[in-house]
């Protein structure tokens, strides 16, 4: 008798819960996408290059095809723009169809992360628990609702290491070579993730060894050719950018306690080498990303990457992630195999994050996200395990709070807060700037948000043979970062007034003084300008 | 049995040549280390402070109430030893050695099975930073620690109104104990009182309410809660501006629902608890509100804990004993957690013996039924982390924040001692506050002529000052007042004057030299 696949009524039947809370998890991740929150230069140069791309076969620098999107300068990983690209042929250069791909991955997230749970716990409420602490979880919507490189990474990883447990390794190989092609962190993330599976696993592998020699030859080859495209593109003096070296606190640090010594004798020279600050300096970022206040009270500090008033979770979910990591790892009912994979995600996902100048950060730190949700829920289902239905009411209120807390905080606070995070006003502004293209002579456009030519591209649909032919970056900035300094009669940079010649029209943020009124302005709130435009 | 005596021995000798090494000349004496000093021997010469009150329990010193057991406590050391830097320290010292021996006294009382762990806290106890550094100095908290370990001790030995007696002796320590001890005692006495309630109320609590009587008198009539409102975190609310920003963005109603002052506080007290549990603070910054409470560039542990902990918080909660530990792990924070400052490594000390326990648990648990391979290389990471740790302290610590250590006040005040002949009038900045009870610290003042013109003049809600002692004016001098008097005139310079009043630096005597900053000048006209 052949077995026959479910039906879809069966189906939906079978998963009613899990069906609703990725519908809630969309509702979330969906609400007022297209618009909020207004496109950041990051998400404008992938979108921009997969429109290139459609259009010219070329990215904006006219480089045909490639993996490493030149974009300003930094290289950013090509995976993202090719997975943009059936998106924005279909919905055109809008902000929605940028974001698309990683809220369906972020989504596709949710339900691996719940087979993870299943194939875990073996109990289909805490799975479900799991999927919904995920589904609302501060950390995780904040980089889905945007073209996250980071998050559709994630995304990958959460998908591969599944089928790594159910043992498809091919699609194992596959997802986790895609991650590498995606972003940055994945690839110190994904290959120790891989160790680490290969590791818990071994007995199983040396019995099987047929196994794995083809994935693994399938996975070295596609590795190949994102490994030459970072080497040749100077993937290694990007790192000198952002990487550990670039913070210069350790080196000097050690200057001084050679000073306080006033000699250099080897043993001193030893102890306080440069090299043992930076181990320190090191360890203080790794368990940064450990650090409650991060995790709880304030977030990252960079508000791209953090609502006001809020931590990366819910200070909730302190309590019952505390009693999950007690009971996950010192109760015998979990196998130790799934321990030792909780423990790795613990103590990989920030090691990338930690070899960087900046730290804590909840972008590069991501995956960490993954296994603090699961212990949480885990805390949760245990902690309630024994309470009654009234009962069980309080931490669900209590939930339901922070969860409005939060979308409050993000959806009324956070853009009138910060509205230079998001680039508030590029969009108002940039419909205008082409009406009035024509009519001045030069167009001077401010430089205090960063990257405002790759919006000026995006938001007016530039024709891409057109810039392709008279892009110049400017030299790189101490970061790595290059920008355009002009498109046709547009000139970005420093407003200055005495340079200006008559017949301009000027663009400029509230910070940069003026001799003359504005003849309009750009607000995120009454009284709260963003741009101020003047006219010469 | 007698294996583990010697064990505690060497323990104890450990903790003790760790606190005792250069304590007489480093770190330079603060303030109130030299004001708790003074005090001891102004009572010890005439039964009266500084200020001429009779015994008093609380020291007014610099009209900052200071309560008053370390400076009696201190009174036979300086006996013995005359007014000195070491003997100021004594108690701290003594009692800083005595906790590890203490506390593995504690961890046995209370569950027998656990020596092993017992002595490996103490050891833990012996050489961690965190207790090191306040043992190393007039520190009331360090006392305070003691205390309460000690009468947890007599507490589980049933010695009921031993108990009763230090803990109520240690509500006359430290300022703080009135919040921390109830906290740390209340689920012994709430168990206790189910099992013998009466013994309980007989021999412990209404000893301590009598114990603690002019303590409550103290607190209704009080003086010292001008003190207490300028530290306390309910002094410092949200500010308009804030309250507006939220405002504006959205309304009252949701400022009301969602920020309101209530929940404002809670976000601030939990960033302070937090903060108490940070990797910064715990391995790698210190105290980084305040240079004083730590060693540069390291943190309150050695570096190794950083994996014990972790290994030693992961354990069996059903045990009483690890129970009553993760209890106070999660109070020892709170009466910090309740002032203004973002971190305070003096008012959390009590943390150290719950972080110390759970260490040795971790330690234990990795070295348990392993070979001695594991415990040498254990012993050898400890080891290179102390000896690190021990150069950030002895070589950099004050060359690092000189001002904050108040380098240079010894100096000053034996160069104007030996010099005050010679002056019509002497200048003696107050820029980096108090000077005057180095004056008579390293002078040893005759406390009773002291006492009779004594004249602090308030300033503040909690701090005053001493503007003259004889020829000896304690105010910012200025130089080119100074330069054209007629009167031979000696003036001490800070650093801070000397750069703001632009002084040619030729013309100044260096006093106090530290690296390559000097902190005090002298000069005469």
């Amino acid at each position: 008798m052949a077995i026959l696949p479910p039906t879809m009524p069966t189906l939906i039947k079978n998963n009613f819960w899990l069906l609703l809370i990725i519908f809630l998890a969309a509702v979330l991740r969906f609400y007022n996408i297209g618009n909020y929150p207004t496109l950041n230069p990051d998400e404008a140069a992938l979108g921009y290059n997969a429109y290139s791309l459609i259009q010219t076969g070329k990215d904006e620098h006219g480089a045909s095809w490639p993996l490493h999107f030149k974009s300003f300068g930094d290289f950013k990983p090509g995976g993202y723009v090719y997975l943009a690209i059936p998106f924005i042929a279909t919905f055109g250069l809008t902000p929605l169809a940028v974001r698309l791909p990683n809220l369906l991955l972020s989504l596709l997230t949710i339900l691996y992360f719940y087979k993870i749970a299943f194939l875990f716990t073996k109990s289909r409420q805490i799975s479900l628990i799991s999927a919904l602490f995920l589904a609302i979880n501060p950390w995780h919507l904040h980089f889905s609702r945007g073209a996250w490189e980071s998050s559709s990474a994630l995304a990958f990883l959460v998908i591969g290491s599944y089928y790594f447990l159910v043992r498809r390794y091919f699609l194992f190989v596959l997802t986790f070579v895609a991650s590498l092609y995606l972003y940055h962190s994945a690839r110190i993330v994904a290959p120790l993730l891989a160790l680490s599976y290969l590791f818990i696993h071994k007995s199983y592998f040396i019995n099987h060894k047929s196994k794995l020699i083809f994935p693994i030859l399938i996975g070295i080859l596609l590795t190949f050719p994102v490994l030459f495209s970072f080497l040749k593109n100077g993937g290694t003096t990007r790192f000198g950018g952002v990487g550990l070296t670039a913070d210069t606190g350790p080196l000097s640090r050690s200057e001084e306690l050679l000073n306080h010594h006033m000699s250099t004798a080897l043993p001193l020279r030893i102890l306080h080498n440069r090299r043992v600050l930076y181990l320190m300096s090191w360890g203080q970022k790794y368990f940064s990303h450990f650090d409650l206040n991060f995790l709880f009270i304030n977030g990252d500090e960079v508000p791209r990457s953090k609502v006001p008033d809020m931590g990366q979770l819910y200070l909730l979910q302190l309590p019952f992630l505390l009693y999950g990591i007690y009971i996950f790892f010192q109760s015998k009912i979990y196998h130790l195999k799934s321990k030792i994979f909780v423990l790795s995600w613990l103590l990989i996902s920030p090691l990338a994050s930690s070899f960087t100048f900046q730290a804590p950060s909840a972008l590069r730190a991501l995956p960490l996200v993954i296994p603090l949700t699961f212990l949480s829920a885990l805390g949760f289902y245990w902690f309630t395990y024994h309470l009654s239905r009234t009962l069980y009411l309080v931490p669900c209120t209590l939930y339901l709070v922070s969860c409005l807390f939060y979308l409050d905080s993000y959806h009324n606070h956070y853009q009138k807060r910060y509205p230079f995070a998001w680039n508030y006003g590029f969009s108002q502004v940039i419909p205008y700037l082409n009406s009035q293209k024509d009519n001045y002579q030069n167009i001077y456009f401010t430089n205090k948000y960063d990257q405002p030519y790759i919006l000026y591209l995006f938001f007016s649909k530039y024709p891409p043979q057109k810039i392709q032919s008279q892009i110049k970056l400017t030299p790189p900035d101490k970061f790595g970062f290059s920008t355009v300094s002009q498109i046709d009669n547009i000139y970005f940079g420093k407003i200055e007034w005495d340079k200006i010649s008559t017949n301009s029209l000027i663009i400029s943020s509230p910070d940069e003084k003026a001799p003359i009124p504005p003849i309009k302005t750009i607000e995120v709130q009454p009284n709260k300008a963003v741009f101020n435009i003047y006219q010469k | 049995m007698n294996k583990t005596k010697i064990i505690l021995f060497l323990i104890v000798l450990l903790g003790f040549l760790l606190r005792f090494y250069r304590i007489g000349e480093y770190p330079p004496l603060l303030w109130d280390e030299a004001a708790l000093g003074y005090n001891a021997y102004s009572l010890l010469q005439t039964g009266r402070d500084e200020h001429g009150a009779f015994f008093p329990l609380i020291l007014k010193s610099f009209g900052d109430y200071k309560p008053a057991i370390y400076s009696y406590l201190s009174i036979p050391f300086v006996f013995l030893f005359g007014l000195n830097e070491t003997s100021v320290r004594l108690v701290s010292i003594i009692a800083g050695c005595l906790s590890p021996l203490f506390l593995y006294f504690l961890i046995n009382k209370i569950d027998s099975k656990k020596q092993k762990v017992a002595l490996l806290s103490a050891l833990v106890l012996a050489v961690t930073p965190f207790a090191i550094h306040f043992s190393r100095g007039a520190w009331e908290t360090n006392l305070l620690v003691f205390e309460i370990i000690v009468s947890l001790y007599f507490f589980f030995s049933q010695k009921f109104f031993l108990s009763a007696f230090i803990l109520s002796l240690s509500l006359y320590t430290y300022q703080s104990a009135k919040m921390l001890v109830p906290f740390i005692f209340l689920p012994l006495i709430l168990q206790s009182l189910k099992q013998h309630p009466k013994i309980i109320f007989t021999k412990f609590l209404i000893p301590i309410l009598i114990f603690s009587l002019p303590l409550l008198c103290g607190l209704l009539f009080s003086q010292d809660s001008g003190r207490l409102k300028v530290v306390s975190l309910f002094s410092y609310p949200q500010s308009q501006e804030e309250i507006s920003v939220i405002k504006n963005e959205t309304g009252n109603f949701d400022y009301l629902l969602f920020h309101n002052k209530y929940l404002n506080f809670g976000r601030q007290f939990l960033t302070r608890y937090f903060n108490h549990f940070s990797p910064r603070f715990l391995f790698f910054d210190g105290d980084w509100q305040s240079p004083r409470h730590s060693a540069p560039y390291i943190g309150v542990l050695l570096l190794p804990s950083t994996l014990f902990l972790i290994l030693g918080l992961i354990t069996n909660y059903r045990l009483p004993i690890t129970k009553l530990f993760l209890y106070w792990l999660l109070i020892a924070p709170i009466p910090s957690s309740l002032t203004r400052d973002l971190l305070s490594g003096v008012r959390s000390l009590f943390l150290v013996i719950p972080l110390t326990y759970f260490t040795a648990l971790g330690i234990r648990r990795i070295t348990d039924h392993r070979s001695r391979f594991t415990y040498l290389v254990t012993s050898i990471m400890f080891l290179v982390s102390l000896i690190y740790y021990s150069d950030l302290y002895y070589s950099h610590m004050v060359k690092k924040s000189p001002f904050d250590f108040l380098y240079g006040n010894k100096e000053v005040a034996q160069f104007v001692i030996n010099n005050q002949q010679n002056y019509d009038r002497i200048y003696y900045s107050d820029f980096y506050g108090q000077p005057y009870i180095f004056y008579l610290f390293y002078s040893q003042y005759s406390p009773k002529k002291y006492q009779a013109k004594n004249h602090l003049s308030l300033s503040g809600p909690d701090i005053g000052h001493v503007e003259k002692i004889d020829n000896i004016l304690f105010a910012s001098p200025d130089f080119n007042f100074i330069r054209n008097q007629p009167q031979k005139i000696l003036a001490i310079f800070s650093f801070d004057e000397v750069e703001r009043q632009g002084i040619d630096k030729k013309l100044l005597t260096p006093i106090s030299t530290i690296g390559n900053i000097t902190t005090y000048y002298a000069y005469s006209n």
